[in-house]
């Protein structure tokens, strides 16, 4: 069973037999984890799972079967996953929001949603925002920010109240080199949080995380640092760089190495 | 608080406030104003308005209600730790405040404007909370379907027109809304209480209606307080419905007061204090009445208004604040003073003789009360009266306009009796 | 390379369903159905008619929820890569209002026709033609799908101002008015045009036509302007 930290730290995360799906598809069939402090990095193919994943462990949806433990709780009903939600920052893959709210506004509702207290609200608020460099644009309508601008207000909104399991689907999409530079130090400035990253860019994936997990077809492939994955890669393997080439070899290959 | 002011100041309704004004004061003051200056009409007056506001807030309510999937929110509102219900109470609150300031307005211009002729006393609550139950269930409905409904198009132009619609057939018929508030009827406050509580009722079912899931995902089961909460409400429903349909009417007459408003010649005129801005007219048209030649016509000593004597139907009611509607009760008066008491004739021609004499008689004795002939506002008349013959009457000398009437009450007085 | 073959049935269902199909294909002629049901159901509502009621048909405002339904299949979840496609977009757009239109004239006049008369479906059409317009001009000044706004908007006067002191049909109440008045039709031929003229003025075509109304941008740049020299790198052999 991958597990995302060190044996000392107890999981932020247990999962346990996890069947999830949609329709009459299941997308997981079986999926066994824990994850502690740290950066995990989801790897996968469209379609392999990465976001079902995040959404179950964001609690939105309910899994089929097997047992979720977020922070101590287990999530079995909706008064326990709005528990767990006190401690989940969740950004989507395609995550909306209120075109008339300024990024003051949003990142402040999406605190309340949380569950953030009222009196470390705006101070949660402010630095949040300028955690991701849009402190001189907190006044600005939401509808006016430009792609990249809108993805760091939502990584504002995930970070908000500094959560303890933080979910990010696809969080660089949009921003441009240096912001995914100063994305990768904020993500290393986030002590004591489970950070789960579902990505297609490798280069973030070896820059930033701890471990990561290759997922094809609702299946774990690989667990494992970042290097290691490099490191299996075989010669003739596709890709521009060593992590590439250890993706790839992984995904045709779909061997879990001992 | 906080975040109930964010959603007030982004809400797309700081647009539509203006309108909705617009329409509040237009309903108010585009028709007539006799309710000016009496307490009971005026309150009246500014519930009608919630009428155009119901449907125009459901519509508003949905759309805004629907912006979870219109803005692609609805992931992010399942990942909150609040209840589904909190957010809701945000958005729904706002919608309202939008509606209640905008019928607020009215509310406010309609007692401003009667403060100056008005006697003691104020607005009446009970209308003004009947309109504003108007508001809040139109809304609540509105909020409940869009949020109901992934639909950002069908769902506000649906419960815009489905919210007129069921106002236009049931409205009235359930004592939803009021035409006037005569001072001799009130509002029962029971009845009134059922149809605020159907307010209330709708509300909490909006706010416990789930978000619609996207296909094939499944839902949280709610817990067993909201599945009982809305069972309640449902319950609860089913029995304000029936108790509206079945119950009580809205209004019911009133006890008269101990010392009605009365003026102090002869003939007196008595009304409801509330009345108090039409005595000085209503005085010179019984001082009309009094000058008539005392040897033929027998004015009585009072008149009063419906709902203050021992007869409660008898006596006067000013309708909309028309002078005219007054004078059919006090011609009548006067013509039974005057005249021997109605017996049926003694064959067919007599009996169309003595009744067009008593027509004709009392439509000119109207018009003597009001110093004119039959406004062209006001339709109808007795049958076979010529009207226009009476206006012109009105203008003739007094000792011709005696004449005829002495012809018209000698008729009645010879008319041989069965 | 010759030229694309068009399915031409195919690509007008394709265009459908980008445009709200079943709601427009099914919304039509379930209000039209609804007018020959229901229609007759009178409402009663204030109005400042000195009677303080008026009593309107339900027939004389289903119109507004056709006009909706019709334009609102002009707003498609893929705007913002329709704003980039070429003229025929704009062909199937105008097809699809002429015959989404057309359709629910038929449709409403022979449900009104068959519920009460031809003179009243004459009525109904009337309404729906001024209504068409407006829910076009509200489109274009406040998005596709909140056409309905400015329909909803004349509800107000059309029922509180319906009739004048002496209990007659006002003038502009085109709801109230026989089939044939002049008047009213000139209100639809009017609301039409503005409907139609909105329609016509797309975001490419309104600054155009403003733009001798608005200040100049500005004073022009002095001196020589860069110039930048770029070499293309040859791809491919030569020949």
């Amino acid at each position: 069973m991958p597990s995302g930290f060190g044996d000392e730290v107890d999981a932020i995360v247990r999962v346990s037999g996890l069947v999830q799906g949609y329709g009459r598809a299941n997308v997981l069939a079986g999926v066994d984890l824990e994850i502690g402090p740290g950066v995990l990095g989801l790897l996968g193919p469209n379609g392999a799972g990465k976001t079902t994943l995040l959404r179950t462990l964001a609690t939105t949806t309910p899994p089929r079967s097997g047992t979720v433990e977020i922070c101590g709780t287990r999530v079995a009903s909706e008064r326990t996953a709005r528990k767990a939600r006190r401690g989940i920052g969740y950004l989507p893959q395609e995550f909306g929001y209120l075109p008339a709210f300024t990024v003051y506004d949003f990142v402040r509702y999406c605190s309340w949603l949380r569950g953030v207290p009222g009196r470390r609200a705006h101070e949660a608020t402010v630095n949040a925002i300028a955690a991701v460099g849009l402190a001189s644009r907190q006044k600005a309508k939401m509808k006016a920010l430009s792609g990249g601008m809108l993805r760091r207000a939502g990584i504002a909104s995930a970070i908000v109240g500094s959560p303890n399991l933080l979910l990010l689907d696809e969080p660089t999409v949009g921003l441009d080199p240096a912001q995914r530079l100063e994305f990768r130090g904020l993500l290393r400035s986030l002590e004591n949080t489970a950070i789960v990253l579902s990505t297609h860019l490798v280069e973030d994936v070896a820059a930033i995380c701890d471990n990561v997990i290759v997922m094809s077809e609702g299946r774990f492939l690989y667990y494992g640092p970042p290097r290691e994955l490099a490191g299996i890669a075989s010669a003739d393997a596709p890709g521009d760089s060593p992590l590439e080439k250890g993706y790839m070899t992984v995904l045709t290959g779909n061997e879990v190495p001992a | 608080m906080r975040i109930f002011w964010t959603e007030v100041r982004r809400s797309p309704l700081r647009w539509l406030f203006p309108v909705l004004v617009c329409i509040d004061l237009a309903a108010l003051f585009g028709r007539n104003t006799y309710w000016i200056g009496v307490w009971p009409q005026a309150s009246a007056a500014a519930q009608i308005p919630s009428l155009f506001f119901g449907p125009a807030l459901a519509a508003s309510a949905a759309w805004a209600a629907g912006r979870a999937h219109r803005y692609s929110f609805a992931e992010q509102f399942r990942a909150s730790a609040l209840p589904s219900w909190r957010p809701e109470i945000a958005l729904l609150a706002c919608t309202l405040a939008y509606g209640m300031l905008a019928y607020g307005v009215g509310v406010a211009a309609a007692a401003v404007v009667s403060l100056p002729d008005a006697g003691p006393g104020f607005l009446w609550p009970g209308y003004v909370l009947l309109g504003m139950g108007n508001v809040v269930g139109c809304t609540a409905v509105g909020h409940a379907i869009g949020r109901w409904s992934r639909s950002a198009f069908m769902a506000p132009v649906c419960c815009g027109i489905g919210v007129f619609v069921l106002l236009g057939l049931f409205g009235q018929s359930l004592g939803l809304f009021v035409l006037s508030g005569h001072p001799q009827v009130e509002v029962v406050d029971s009845a009134l209480a059922t149809r605020l509580m159907l307010a209330v009722a709708i509300t909490g079912l909006a706010l416990l209606v789930p978000l619609a899931a996207a296909k094939g995902t499944k839902r949280w089961r709610s817990g067993i307080m909201p599945r009982l909460a809305a069972a309640g409400i449902c319950v609860g429903l089913v029995v304000v419905t029936y108790e509206i349909a079945l119950g009580a009417s809205l209004q019911t007459e009133r006890a008269a007061p101990a010392e009605p408003l009365c003026s102090g010649g002869t003939p007196r005129v008595c009304v409801w204090p509330e009345d108090r801005k039409y005595l000085p007219e209503l005085e010179k048209m019984a001082n009309r009445l009094a000058s008539l030649p005392s040897d033929r016509f027998k004015v009585p000593a009072t008149f009063m208004e419906s709902g203050l004597g021992e007869d409660k139907y008898a006596g006067f009611q000013i309708i909309e604040g028309s002078m005219w509607s007054v004078s059919p009760n006090m011609a009548s008066s006067v013509l039974q003073e005057t005249v021997k008491p109605y017996c049926p004739a003694a064959n067919q021609a007599a009996e169309d003789r003595q009744m067009r004499a008593i027509f004709e008689l009392t439509t000119w004795l109207e018009a003597w009360a009001n110093g004119a002939g039959q406004p062209a506002s006001v339709g109808g008349g007795p049958p076979g009266v010529d009207l226009r013959q009476v206006g012109a009457l009105i203008k003739q000398p007094e000792a011709t306009q005696f004449q005829w009437a002495k012809q018209r009450i000698d008729q009645i007085n010879g008319t041989p009796c069965a | 390379m010759g030229r694309p073959v068009h399915s031409g049935g195919r690509t007008v269902w394709r265009f459908l369903r980008a445009h709200h199909p079943y709601g427009t294909l099914i919304g039509i002629p379930a209000v039209a159905a609804a007018d020959g049901v229901a229609g007759s159901w009178n409402l009663w509502m204030p109005s400042a008619y000195a009677d303080g009621m008026t009593v309107v048909p339900f027939r004389h405002f289903i119109p507004i929820v056709l006009a909706a339904i019709v334009v609102g299949g002009l707003h498609s979840s893929m705007s913002e890569i329709q704003s980039t496609a070429t003229s025929v977009l704009r062909r199937y757009e105008v097809g699809y209002l002429v015959c989404a239109a057309t359709a629910a004239i038929v449709l409403l006049g022979v449900a009104e026709a068959l519920a009460t008369s031809a003179a009243s479906a004459l009525l109904v059409i009337r309404g729906f033609v001024v209504w068409i317009g407006l829910a076009l001009l509200s489109g274009r000044l406040f998005g596709w799908l909140t056409n309905w706004l400015l329909p909803v908007l004349t509800v107000f006067p059309l029922v509180y101002y319906s009739l004048d002191d002496v209990g007659e049909v006002r003038w502009w109440n085109w709801t109230g008015q026989p089939s044939g008045d002049a008047a009213s039709w000139l209100i639809a031929a009017t609301s039409l045009a503005a409907g139609a003229a909105a329609f016509t003025l797309t975001p490419w075509r309104l600054p155009r036509m403003t733009a001798h109304f608005r200040p100049s941008q500005g004073v022009a740049p002095t001196g020589r302007p860069g110039v930048l020299r770029h070499r293309a790198r040859r791809i491919g052999p030569r020949r």
